[in-house]
């Protein structure tokens, strides 16, 4: 799976250029934020913008990432397609997610919430 | 609508077809009287019951079958998952109908768990009705929609 992030400022932008963010994948894509967060990055945004579908699976691998850069470090969600965003819902994760519309609201609702 | 309506498609037990069964899911959106939302949340719950026979039934082997059924009555939508492959165990199988449903998590909870184990909780949020069988070699997990009509501005 390939995975593509950029920075902005403190905050890196991960964006999995998956259609099916799923249990084959999930593995992967935990690894790879683990990575990011192991070299010290822990103010993460999750662009979900290729995403059409996630199982419950890559939903525990998203669980596991919040797990890794809390309780000092943020990770926000945006561009959740209809379904993603029914997966959060029926699983109450959208009272722990706030979910952004886009990058720039993702990253201006991180960089509030660390300054 | 007064008598039953029954798709049948089967796949092989890949990750990757289990999109064809999402796409005949989407394709018969308009003849399901749910909900935009709701309809969504049947999706999970149908791929969610696929991806268990592929990993646990079959433990990932490409080589078995999966059956999806999916059957429109008056008032239920029935969808039928079935595999040949190894049977769940009782433990699961009083999980699936016992467990609990999706709560609202804390930041102390998702510390301690929530990493794993979302699947079933899924299937009761969503389902009204879950019942797992296993007989003559056929595993056949079924869950039950209950279907009322939309209101005449969202149908």
């Amino acid at each position: 799976m390939q995975i593509n992030e950029h920075r902005v400022g403190d905050i890196v932008v991960v964006r999995p250029n998956v259609a099916q963010l799923n249990a084959p994948v999930a593995s992967g894509f935990r690894s790879r934020m683990a990575e990011i967060v192991g070299r010290g990055d822990r103010h993460l945004v999750l662009d979900l913008s290729d995403v059409e579908f996630i199982d419950s699976t890559a939903l525990g691998a998203i669980v596991a990432v919040l797990k890794m850069v809390d309780p000092a470090g943020r990770l926000a969600l945006c561009c959740v397609s209809g379904t993603v965003r029914a997966m959060l819902e029926v699983t109450r994760m959208t009272r722990i997610f706030v979910l952004h519309a886009d990058v720039e609201a993702a990253c201006a609702a991180v960089a509030d919430a660390v300054s | 609508m007064s008598v039953e309506r029954r798709i049948e498609v089967r796949i092989p037990s890949r990750y990757q077809d289990i999109d064809l069964v999402r796409r005949v899911l989407s394709a018969l959106r308009h003849d399901i009287p749910l909900a935009h939302d709701a309809l969504l949340k049947i999706e999970i719950c149908v791929v969610e019951g696929v991806g268990n026979a592929i990993r646990h039934a079959y433990g990932l082997r490409g080589d078995g079958v999966v059956e999806v059924g999916l059957t429109l009555g008056p008032d239920h939508l029935v969808i039928e998952v079935s595999d040949r492959g190894r049977a769940m165990s009782p433990e699961n199988r009083r999980r699936l109908k016992q467990g609990p449903t999706p709560t609202t998590p804390d930041r102390l909870e998702i510390r301690r768990n929530r990493e794993g184990g979302m699947g079933f909780p899924i299937l009761r949020a969503v389902l009204d009705d879950l019942e797992y069988t296993s007989q003559d070699g056929c595993n056949t997990l079924r869950m039950t929609k209950m279907l009322s009509p939309l209101p005449a501005s969202t149908a």
